[in-house]
C-alpha cells in the first residue's frame, strides 16, 4: 500500500516537472501545420526577434474594458516570445488596479502597448505582426523623429491653445517620442534633420523661394504633408499649383457636401470611411474621420510620380464650387480627401489632406479619433510603419461551389446523412446477426 | 498482451449493444448540424465552427463514455472477479482506458468524415482539420483518464458521471477565472494566475490545436493529465483491493 501511494506520488512530481519544463518557452516546440502559416512568424520578424539583447520587453496595458484586444496581444506577443527563445517577455497589467506603474509610462489610453528597450519605449500602434515587428525593429534602433511645421503663411499653429490651434495634436506626437518645431522656410530652407515637412492650413501665398525650397527638399527625398484649408479663406496659389504640376495632386476649388454621412447637422462636415488598403489606413477601418469644409483632391499620375486615393468621402457626397454651383461627377463615386504621390526616382512624397480643421484643438476635443489619421500619415512618411516590410502570407482559398438548392442537397447527403446512414446500418447487421447466432 | 485483451472486450462491448452507436451519431448530429448550417453561398467553407463544439462535446460526454468501465463492473458484482484473475491493477486500468479511447477514436474518425467529405466540394486546410482532430484525440484522452478514475473511485455510475463532471468542467472553467484574476479583479502573484492558467483545459486546445499549430507544451499537459489521473485510479483500484 505504501509503495503504491510513494510510486503515484513520484509519478506525479515527474509529471509536474515536466510540465514545469515543457512550459518554458527555451524547450517548447511548435509546429504550425496551416495551410499558409499563418500561426508562424515571417522570416522577417523572426530575424528582429531572434537578435534582441536581452532587455527588450514589452508592456501592455489593458483595462476589463478592452475586450479581445488583451488576448490578442497575448497570443501575438506569446510567438515572439517563444521564437526569442526567451530572450524576450512581456507584461500586461490591468492599469485601474496598477495606476502608478500606468503613470510611471505615462499611459493614459486603454490597450497601450510598449516596446521597451532601455529608456526607449516604442508604443505598437496595432495589434499586427508588422506593427510589432516594426516597433521593435525602431526600439533596437532609437532615432529623433523631427517633424518641422511651416509658418508665415497663417498656418495653423502648434504652440496656439485656441480652438483653431494645433496644441493638442501636437502635445500628442510629443508624447510619442515625435519632436516638433516651427519652420520658416525663408531662413535657409528645411533643415538637414527633418524627417517630415507638415504645411498645416497656409492661407496666404508662399515666395517663389520658399517654393524652391520645398522642391529641393522633395527632391533629395524629403516628406511633405499638407494640409489644405478651405478654399473660401486659403489662397496659397503658388504652392498648390507646385504641388499639382510637379506632384499630380490638385486641390479643388470646392467645398464637399454629404448629405448622407455627415455631423453635428451640415453636409459640409463629412465623415470619411472609405480607405484604400494602406499602411495609414490599418488603424482607422473601424473608425470614421469628421472633416469640417474640406476639399476634394484630384489625381494625376505623371512618367516620374504615380498618385493613388488613400480616403474617400462616400459616393453621395458632391462638390460645390466657390461659385456654388455642384460639380458633377462621371460616376457614382467618392471623392477623394486624402491622397499620396511618390516619386520613383527621387524617393520623396507628398501626402495631400483636404482638410485642416479635423485636427484642430476644437474638433479633437471632440473627435480625438481625428488625430489617428495624422499619426498614421506622419509615422508612415517619417518610415516607422514600413522599416521593415513583412513577405506577404497566401491566401487559403476556401471557396466552394455549393450554390444552387440541388448542390446544397448533395452537399448535406454526402457529408452528413450518408455517413448517419451508414453508422445506423453497421448497428443494425451487428444487432441481425447477433439475434441470428443465438 | 492481457492489457489489449482487456481492452478489446471493453470496446467490444461498446458495439454489440447501442451504447457506442449512440455516441458515434450524437457526434455527427451535433457537428454535421453546426457544419452544414454554416455553409453559406459566396462565402468561404469554414471548417473551424466545429472546433468549440467538439470540445465541449468531448467535456460533456467523457464521463458517460467512462461510467461503466470500474463502477458499473462494481454494481454488477463482477469487479471483484475481475480481481481476482492474474491481471495486474495497471493492466486493468490500463486496458480499460484504451478500450473507450477506442471508442473515441472511432467518434473521431467519423467525424473526420465531414471535412474530408466536403473536399469535393471546396478547397480546403487540410493541415489544420488534422490538427483539430488530433486536438480532440488529445482531450479525449486526458478526460477518459478522468473518467476511468472517477468510476474507481464511485460506487455507482452516477457519482461516477458527477464526479467526473465536477474534474473536468473544473479544469474546464479555469480558464475563465483566470481571465478574471490576471485582469486584477482580486490581484493574486502572477506566477498564481500563470498556475491557473496553464491548468485551463479549453486554452490547451483553443490556442493551439484549433489555431492549426501542434505545441509540446499542449502535448506534455494532456499526456500529463493521463498519465496522472491513470495512476491515481491505479494507486486507489490497489487501495480498494
Amino acid at each position: 500500500m505504501f509503495r503504491s501511494a510513494l510510486r503515484t506520488t513520484l509519478i506525479l512530481i515527474l509529471l509536474i516537472s515536466i510540465n514545469i519544463i515543457g512550459f518554458h518557452p527555451r524547450y517548447r516546440i511548435r509546429l504550425d501545420v496551416s495551410a499558409n502559416g499563418s500561426n508562424t512568424l515571417a522570416p522577417e520578424s523572426l530575424a528582429v526577434v531572434q537578435d534582441l539583447p536581452p532587455n527588450v520587453s514589452a508592456i501592455g496595458f489593458y483595462t476589463n474594458a478592452s475586450g479581445g484586444r488583451r488576448q490578442r496581444a497575448e497570443e501575438l506577443l506569446n510567438q515572439y516570445r517563444l521564437a526569442s527563445n526567451g530572450a524576450f517577455d512581456y507584461q500586461l497589467v490591468d492599469p485601474d488596479v496598477n495606476p502608478t506603474l500606468a503613470r510611471e509610462y505615462a499611459v493614459v489610453e486603454d490597450a497601450t502597448l510598449l516596446i521597451l528597450n532601455g529608456d526607449t519605449r516604442v508604443r505598437v500602434r496595432l495589434l499586427t505582426e508588422g506593427e510589432l515587428t516594426n516597433a521593435m525593429f525602431n526600439a533596437l534602433n532609437p532615432r529623433t523623429r523631427q517633424l518641422y511645421f511651416v509658418t508665415g503663411h497663417g498656418e495653423n499653429n502648434i504652440a496656439d491653445g485656441t480652438e483653431i490651434g494645433l496644441s493638442t495634436l501636437n502635445a500628442r506626437l510629443n508624447q510619442r517620442g515625435i519632436q516638433t518645431a516651427d519652420l520658416n522656410l525663408l531662413t535657409g530652407g528645411v533643415p538637414a534633420d527633418a524627417n517630415l515637412v507638415v504645411i498645416a492650413g497656409a492661407v496666404s501665398e508662399f515666395s517663389a523661394a520658399e517654393i524652391a525650397a520645398v522642391d529641393t527638399y522633395l527632391a533629395q527625398g524629403g516628406k511633405l504633408l499638407l494640409l489644405s484649408d478651405s478654399p473660401e479663406t486659403a489662397d496659397p496659389q503658388r504652392l498648390e499649383t507646385y504641388i499639382s504640376e510637379a506632384w499630380g495632386l490638385t486641390l479643388q476649388p470646392d467645398l464637399v457636401s454629404d448629405f448622407s454621412y455627415s455631423v453635428l447637422g451640415s453636409p459640409v462636415n463629412p465623415l470619411i470611411w472609405n480607405y484604400a488598403p494602406h499602411p495609414i489606413s490599418e488603424g482607422l477601418l473601424d473608425l470614421s474621420i469628421f472633416l469640417r469644409t474640406a476639399r476634394s483632391i484630384q489625381l494625376a499620375d505623371s512618367a516620374d510620380v504615380t498618385t493613388s486615393s488613400l480616403a474617400e468621402t462616400s459616393n453621395a457626397a458632391s462638390a460645390i464650387a466657390v461659385d456654388g454651383l455642384i460639380a458633377e461627377k462621371e460616376a457614382l463615386t467618392g471623392l477623394t480627401i486624402v491622397g499620396v504621390a511618390e516619386n520613383i526616382a527621387s524617393d520623396g512624397v507628398v501626402l495631400a489632406i483636404g482638410d485642416v480643421d479635423f485636427v484642430s484643438n476644437a474638433v479633437l476635443q471632440q473627435f480625438p479619433n481625428n488625430a489617428l489619421l495624422f499619426e498614421n500619415s506622419a509615422n508612415w512618411l517619417i518610415g516607422d510603419l514600413n522599416a521593415i516590410q513583412l513577405t506577404p502570407r497566401a491566401a487559403v482559398d476556401n471557396s466552394h461551389q455549393i450554390i444552387t438548392l440541388t448542390d446544397q442537397v448533395r452537399f448535406i447527403a454526402i457529408v452528413w446523412v450518408l455517413p448517419m446512414l451508414l453508422v445506423i446500418g453497421v448497428g443494425l447487421s451487428v444487432r441481425v446477426s447477433r439475434r441470428a447466432r443465438k | 498482451m492481457r492489457v489489449f485483451t482487456i481492452a478489446w472486450r471493453e470496446f467490444r462491448q461498446y458495439f454489440t449493444g447501442v451504447g457506442g452507436y449512440i455516441f458515434v451519431l450524437l457526434y455527427m448530429v451535433i457537428l454535421g448540424l453546426i457544419f452544414i448550417s454554416s455553409v453559406q453561398p459566396g462565402q468561404p467553407l469554414q471548417t473551424g465552427v466545429i472546433n468549440s463544439a467538439f470540445l465541449t462535446l468531448a467535456l460533456f460526454t467523457a464521463p458517460f463514455m467512462t461510467m461503466r468501465t470500474f463502477a458499473g463492473e462494481r454494481q454488477r458484482g463482477t469487479l471483484e472477479l475481475l480481481q481476482l484473475t492474474p491481471v495486474t491493477h495497471w493492466q486493468l486500468v490500463i486496458g480499460k482506458w484504451l478500450g473507450v479511447f477506442g471508442l473515441a477514436l472511432v467518434i473521431v474518425l467519423t467525424a473526420l468524415w465531414l471535412p474530408i467529405s466536403a473536399l469535393l466540394f471546396a478547397n480546403l486546410d487540410l493541415g489544420s482539420i488534422y490538427a483539430v482532430f488530433f486536438g480532440a484525440l488529445c482531450v479525449f484522452a486526458a478526460t477518459l483518464a478522468i473518467g476511468i478514475f472517477s468510476s474507481v473511485v464511485a460506487k455507482t455510475v452516477l457519482a461516477s458521471v458527477a464526479i467526473s463532471s465536477v474534474i473536468t468542467l473544473t479544469l474546464w472553467v479555469i480558464g475563465l477565472a483566470a481571465a478574471t484574476l490576471e485582469l486584477g479583479l482580486i490581484g493574486l502573484p502572477e506566477s498564481v494566475t500563470t498556475v491557473i492558467r496553464y491548468s485551463d483545459l479549453s486554452s490547451h486546445f483553443r490556442d493551439s490545436f484549433a489555431q492549426g499549430v501542434i505545441d509540446s507544451s499542449d502535448l506534455i499537459y494532456f499526456a500529463s493529465l493521463t498519465i496522472g489521473f491513470l495512476s491515481i485510479a491505479t494507486a486507489s483500484l490497489q487501495r480498494q483491493r
